[in-house]
């Protein structure tokens, strides 16, 4: 077992992984899936208990994220969405981020740092993130009003990029 | 005439782990050393033992990024069995899947949580990146610490096999 002081310092280490990653500069591209195909859909709760259902969310474009406390482009991302939620959720966006196999007791005080006010939803099972087509942390998919997933995009962006969230937003016009 | 592929290394002052970047137009490979410490501190995190974090930690992990840094529409396909760690001229070894360590780890009764977190934390198996994705992920090679060797990335971009090798690559030591 590590001594306390030097788990401590290799702690800090670990979270300044993304420092050593230095070239993880975001490219804003979303990838077009042609056809679209049907969103897998999920029921998951928050950490209060609330329950969110994708189908319920039909009729606006949804951004659906992977994420994890650990994984540094995900935190990376997190204050970005935030962002784009603050500016688009009256604009007929919906967003979760869906926290793959940690609970509550993790991600709870990590909003202290990472504080954001759309949905974070527990899938501490991973069956969620298994339905979908996810390699590896963070993953996004842009999902269109009629639930098919119209666009993904692999790695971290800056989702509060106005020619990014563009094409979130145009999905709000009858195809 | 395309941009001829290069190979950076940069130290970081605090940790002095090193970091390798490859890159060329289409693509940037960046490895970054990780202390086997880091690897316990990390995995012990995540709800491993001393004892399961040890078996990670007796490898050499880098943490990896992957990027597809091509203008045109053309992904980039990954497959870590047809990666190859080189020494004097031999292929030693490939890169451990995170499937391979599941099996380990189910040996082992390794715990649901823990499981899940090291599926997500390990480089897939194998994954495409179209233009602008990007992933990060743990890369666990089954060399010793302090060892030097050559890496032969390979990736498909369409029909077209595509390989860079980074020479001198070396795992960090165990201090």
């Amino acid at each position: 077992m590590l001594p306390h002081y030097r788990r401590g310092v290799l702690l800090l280490l670990v979270a300044a992984l993304p420092l050593l990653a230095g070239a993880a500069t975001p490219q804003q591209t979303l990838t077009p899936l042609l056809p679209r195909p049907e969103a897998p859909g999920f029921t998951l709760v928050d950490m209060d208990g609330v329950t969110y259902r994708l189908a319920e969310l039909r009729g606006r474009p949804v951004i659906v994220n992977f994420w994890a406390t650990w994984c540094p482009p995900c935190r990376d991302e997190l204050p970005s969405m935030q962002r784009a939620w603050l500016t688009f959720r009256d604009q007929g966006v919906a967003m979760v981020a869906i926290n793959v196999g940690e609970d509550e007791e993790t991600i709870f005080p990590f909003t202290a740092n990472y504080p954001v006010e759309f949905p974070l939803l527990l899938d501490r099972d991973g069956t969620v993130v298994g339905q979908w087509p996810v390699r590896g942390l963070p993953s996004t998919f842009i999902v269109d009003p009629q639930g098919r997933v119209a666009y993904q995009a692999i790695g971290g962006r800056e989702w509060d990029d106005p020619e990014l969230m563009r094409q979130v937003l145009a999905l709000r016009e009858p195809k | 005439m395309g941009m001829a592929a290069e190979v950076s290394t940069s130290t970081e002052a605090t940790s002095g782990l090193v970091s390798w970047v490859w890159r060329d137009e289409s693509a940037t490979i960046t490895l970054n050393q990780l202390l086997p410490d880091q690897v316990r501190a990390f995995f012990q995190g995540r709800g491993f033992s001393a004892e399961q974090s040890e078996r990670v930690a007796r490898h050499c992990v880098f943490q990896m990024i992957v990027r597809n840094e091509a203008q045109a529409t053309t992904p980039m396909d990954i497959a870590l069995d047809e990666w190859r760690v080189i020494s004097a001229d031999t292929t030693i070894g490939i890169p451990r899947t995170a499937s391979d360590w599941d099996q380990e780890w189910g040996r082992l009764s390794v715990g649901q949580g823990p499981r899940i977190a090291f599926r997500w934390a390990l480089f897939p198996a194998s994954q495409q990146f179209q233009p602008g994705d990007w992933n990060m992920g743990m890369l666990t090679l089954a060399v010793p610490a302090g060892a030097t060797f050559d890496l032969q990335a390979v990736w498909h971009s369409g029909a077209e096999l595509q390989d860079a090798t980074i020479d001198d690559l070396r795992c960090a030591e165990d201090r």
